[in-house]
């Protein structure tokens, strides 16, 4: 932690100690929250959205060779006296007290909006712009949650409606995303490669339609409706067919099983679009496969 | 700050510019004739982490506009993130991930 921090910790009462004992310091990125969105997204068009900063996990720490222990001994990297430009550009966002940082920085968020990740239902990580106001409002944030009795219901209402700010947020195509990953464990079998890529207009506006490409080859483009269908089509086969052994069905069936486990919007989207496979094969958690 | 075409670029297919800012240069990019990562930058390693590489993106990206191109794509490495936020700053949307590889869409306004 450096010099400039340990004064803002100093001047905001700002208590570590106490942070480390009552609060979740630790930074997440896309890939801690849900590793196959993270690995298989496909976005949405953006839009503006109004998030409870408890809901910002972190960011891609690891790109930028950060910690993901502590956010506040992260701050060193954004905020610097003797730093480079990046570092000490935002220094006077330092000086702003917990009871002002909030309305003083309102304005920001319209003008040069924090961009957002979904990283997964109801969860985002820092996208690109706005990882300095993060800091510094998360430092306030937790201070103010380390003070809060945990009876304090009226108190916690308080400061989520405080610390709800305006954003714009690239949000996850679940559908696309999981039957992307699903076909695409689906085609290891076969030792093939799915590519899926958006159909885009002339505006540069999502159609809602993919292309799918197989090995390389000639693209179809699919509605979304189409995409399913492909997906449950190939999953049937693959369950149901003579071309694999039963040893290849458990093992699909027990790696879709344990991310079912993991993520609870891979759950609602395979019941959602795959009703009858999920029962015949992952019902109760119960697995049989001939 | 300006943007100068050399005479002749070190790269096949691709128009090469430098940034100077006086007789400072600060980087340099390229232009090349694709739908695909046209748009390609470097600036110093010294003179970095000042919003060159911005300024230098975004120059390169109005001469695109000029030549009357409306859309076009980048695939980044997520972990190129310097290059992936000025994409993101740029109005480029976050289309779809590959092995690593981040798409963008990016309309030219």
């Amino acid at each position: 932690m450096n010099n400039t921090i340990l004064k803002f910790l100093k001047k905001h009462d700002i208590n570590m100690n106490v942070l480390k004992k009552k609060c979740e310091l630790g930074v997440k990125s896309s890939r801690d929250v849900n590793d196959i969105v993270h690995s298989y997204f496909i976005g949405k068009d953006e839009e503006k959205k109004k998030v409870y900063i408890a809901n910002i996990v972190g960011y891609n720490y690891n790109t930028m060779r950060l910690d993901n222990t502590n956010i506040i001994d992260n701050m060193s990297y954004f905020y610097d006296e003797d730093g480079t430009s990046y570092s000490t550009r935002s220094l006077n966002l330092l000086n702003l007290s917990t009871d002002e940082v909030v309305y003083r920085l309102s304005d920001s968020f319209t003008r040069d909006p924090i961009y957002l990740l979904e990283a997964d239902k109801g969860k985002f990580v820092i996208d690109s712009n706005g990882l300095h106001r993060l800091h510094v409002l998360k430092a306030h944030y937790l201070k103010e949650l380390s003070e809060l009795d945990k009876k304090d219901t009226m108190g916690y209402k308080i400061l989520k409606d405080k610390y709800t700010i305006e954003t714009v947020v690239r949000q996850i195509d679940f559908t696309k995303t999981y039957a992307w990953f699903l076909l695409q464990r689906l085609a290891m079998y076969y030792d093939s490669d799915i590519d899926i890529r958006q159909q885009y207009n002339n505006e540069g506006k999502n159609t809602g339609n993919v292309f799918v490409e197989l090995n390389g080859e000639k693209s179809v483009l699919l509605s979304e409706k189409q995409l399913v269908n492909l997906l449950r089509n190939e999953m049937s086969k693959f369950l149901k067919g003579n071309s694999f052994s039963k040893l290849d069905k458990t093992q699909f069936i027990d790696y879709v099983n344990k991310n079912l486990g993991k993520y609870a919007s891979f759950k609602e989207f395979f019941k959602q679009n795959l009703q009858e496979i999920y029962n015949e094969y992952f019902y109760d958690g119960e697995v049989e496969v001939n | 700050m300006e943007l100068l075409k050399c005479q002749k670029s070190d790269k096949e297919n691709a128009e090469k510019y430098i940034l100077k800012d006086g007789e400072k240069e600060l980087g340099y990019g390229y232009i090349y004739n694709t739908n695909v990562n046209p748009v390609e930058i470097f600036v110093y390693e010294a003179l970095r982490s000042n919003g060159y590489g911005k300024i230098l993106f975004s120059k390169l990206i109005q001469i695109l506009k000029e030549k009357g191109i409306k859309i076009i794509e980048f695939e980044i490495p997520e972990e190129n993130y310097r290059m992936t936020n000025i994409i993101s700053s740029f109005g480029g949307h976050y289309s779809s991930i590959k092995n690593g590889i981040r798409r963008y869409v990016f309309p030219i306004k």
